[in-house]
């Protein structure tokens, strides 16, 4: 089995409260993982705790075999995973080709190439060109070229889910981790992510773990899912397993989620 | 229709921007009256204040109050390393100067390049760890840094002369030091911005959590464009000590970096342009003001000349301008030829000028 992440008996507080409680997982190489549970059960934060943004309390993550438990994001993201944000959070005061560009900038690898771009040597020059390249084919491959030059802020609300993920593409990374991706679109939309999100992994060779509410997206792209409740993995399988899981059925009890 | 111009034509015009500024100068500097030539060496060094406050306020997004600290350190250490040596053992009566200063003197230009590597020395001394640390409440941090750096030139008397400051500074800051280093400071910080640096620099002032997960270490970035910014506060003051000819402690107060933030905000704050027009317009405005502080009449009121009249009065109007303009002048938008094109043709369509 290729295994791309191992969350190894991970733990996260605040304060007294328990977020992320030992949790347990792997992700096969170029799997469609869902990770679902009510409201607060502590999957953005487990995220978080991947991604770097908190360091976990207890437990390690291990990215292809490499222990990356307390490495910073930016170094996380540097290690091949990219994510979007639960509340969209993109550069809303600068252009859309230029959201994608800002995540070209890893590829400036020391900071030789500072005194470079402010010379603006000829290897600055075609490093620009080539980030700027990039950028307009991952906005080609989204359906957002149209859009280059305009303000991010300025989009309707599903493409800025799109730039969300195109910017996050553009980090060239091995792992793609959505948090609810498809929050705030209509039916119309969902079901175009849908395809979309089979085919950029297709496309990418990525390995995708995704956070989603709408349980549509859930059972209809992945093939593993994950549940949390308060912070415990509670059940785990594929879309069927899932849906006839009666401990599953008792953490929505109570939610309007039908499974 | 997309409207834009080639590469090579803005190249050319700004090329020719830049001769006909450089030939104005030459000229005012031949011909123009000594208080003129004052004025516009303010404006430059007011210019290189604002922009490099700019790159760090606006363009990073760090709230920064600490400038008149860095501005304060130049001006500090090149007239230390300036002063002739014998002028130095007449100013320091209290206490004498320590080595090395009190037996070095430079030329201007190393001294300048001193004032603002040690700027740029403190810069990082005191962004590395209030960034790591405290974060957000940088400004609280550069204030205090401020206020420290001139309460410390208030009582070393060995290094600054205390409260009596330093008179007698050589008047070596001209037009052409001026307005050269403006040049330069202009020509870094907008080749910095206008590149996939200035890009991550705004990606951290839009959204720092964001721009960590795109992989920009946003620390390194912020600490590096504080430091930056320093290094031209420093310049700066090198060039004003020595344009006034006479520091000491009161000249580096609050209200200095406040000057400061009132000419980016007018410009715009995150725009390059917009704090060079910025600093332009107050420097100009503020002499223009100056008529307030002499007694004058109008219809049948006298008014008696107060001084200081002129801040209140300016500070009333960018109060005003703020509140219906509040992005400034140019919000965060840079002049480009581009843009005046844009204007240009449009109007002229308006009149009816341009057909398509
Ligand atoms: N920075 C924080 N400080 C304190 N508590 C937090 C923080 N972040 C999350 N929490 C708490 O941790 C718990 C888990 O939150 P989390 O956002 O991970 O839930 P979630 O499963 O993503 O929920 P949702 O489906 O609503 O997005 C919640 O009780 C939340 O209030
Ligand atoms: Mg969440």
């Amino acid at each position: 089995m290729n295994e791309v992440l191992r969350i190894d008996s991970v733990t996260k507080r605040f304060g007294g409260l328990v977020a992320v409680d030992r949790f347990d997982g792997y992700v096969k190489q170029g799997e469609l993982l869902g990770l679902i549970g009510p409201n607060g059960a502590g999957k953005t934060t487990l995220f978080n705790v991947i991604t770097g943004m908190y360091a976990p309390d207890e437990g390690r993550i291990f990215f292809f075999g490499k222990d990356i438990s307390g490495f910073k994001p930016h170094e996380i993201t540097r290690f091949g995973i990219a994510r979007t944000f639960q509340n969209i959070r993109l550069f809303s005061d600068m252009s859309v080709l230029e959201n994608v560009m800002v995540s070209q900038h890893l590829k400036l690898r020391n900071w030789l190439w500072f005194f470079k771009c402010i010379a603006k040597t000829p290897d600055s020059i075609r490093m620009e060109r080539h980030m700027r390249e990039e950028a307009l084919k991952l906005l080609k491959r989204v359906g957002l070229e149209n859009f280059a030059n305009e303000k991010a802020s300025s989009l309707p609300y599903g493409l800025q889910r799109k730039l969300e993920i195109a910017r996050a593409l553009s980090t060239n990374p091995r792992m793609l981790l959505l948090d609810e991706p498809a929050a705030g679109m209509n039916p119309q939309e969902t079901f175009e992510l849908m395809g979309f999100i089979k085919q950029i992994r297709e496309d990418f060779k990525l390995t995708i773990m995704i956070i989603e509410h709408d349980m549509k997206v859930i059972m209809g792209i992945c093939e593993r899912i994950y549940v949390m409740d308060y912070g415990k993995l509670i059940a785990e399988g594929n879309p069927e397993q899932i849906q006839s899981n009666p401990l599953v059925i008792k953490a929505y009890l109570g939610e309007e989620v039908l499974l | 229709m997309e409207k834009s111009l080639s590469n090579s034509l803005k190249f050319i015009l700004t090329l020719a921007l830049i001769v006909v500024i450089g030939f104005l100068l030459f000229l005012a500097n031949k011909r123009a009256s000594e208080y003129v030539i004052l004025i516009l060496n303010l404006m430059a060094i007011n210019m290189i204040f604002a922009v490099s406050l700019t790159l760090i306020n606006g363009i990073t997004g760090i709230f920064s109050l600490g400038h008149a600290g860095f501005i304060a350190i130049g001006a500090y250490v090149s007239t230390l390393l300036t002063l002739p040596v014998a002028q130095k053992e007449m100013t320091f009566l209290i206490k004498p100067l320590i080595y090395p200063f009190n037996q070095i003197q430079m030329p201007f230009l190393p001294a300048t390049l001193i004032a603002g590597l040690v700027a740029a020395g403190f810069g990082y001394v005191v962004a590395a760890p209030s960034l790591r640390l405290i974060g957000d409440y940088l400004a609280i941090a550069t204030l205090g840094l401020g206020e420290t750096i001139r309460i410390i030139a208030n009582n070393a008397w060995s290094i600054t002369n205390g409260a009596l400051g330093l008179k007698a500074i050589p008047p070596y800051t001209n037009i052409y030091w001026s307005w050269g280093w403006a040049f330069v400071t202009v020509l870094v910080i907008a080749s910095l911005v206008k590149s996939s640096y200035g890009r991550a620099l705004k990606a951290i002032r839009e959204d720092p959590i964001a721009a960590k997960a795109m992989g920009i270490n946003v620390f390194s970035h912020q600490v590096v464009s504080f430091v930056l910014g320093s290094f031209f506060a420093g310049v700066g003051g090198a060039l004003w000590a020595h344009l006034i000819t006479t520091i000491d402690p009161k000249s580096f107060a609050f209200s200095k970096t406040f000057e400061i933030l009132i000419m980016a905000v007018l410009g715009g704050l995150g725009s390059i342009s917009g704090a060079i027009i910025g600093a332009s317009i107050y420097t100009v405005g503020l002499e223009f003001l100056r008529v307030l502080e002499s007694p004058f009449k109008i219809w049948f009121i006298n008014f008696p000349g107060i001084p200081g009249m002129r801040m209140v009065v300016l500070s009333i109007m960018l109060i005003v301008l703020m509140l219906f303009w509040q992005r400034g002048i140019m919000g965060r938008d840079e002049l480009t030829w581009d843009l005046i094109y844009k204007l240009f043709t449009k109007s002229a369509r308006r009149r009816g000028v341009v057909d398509e």
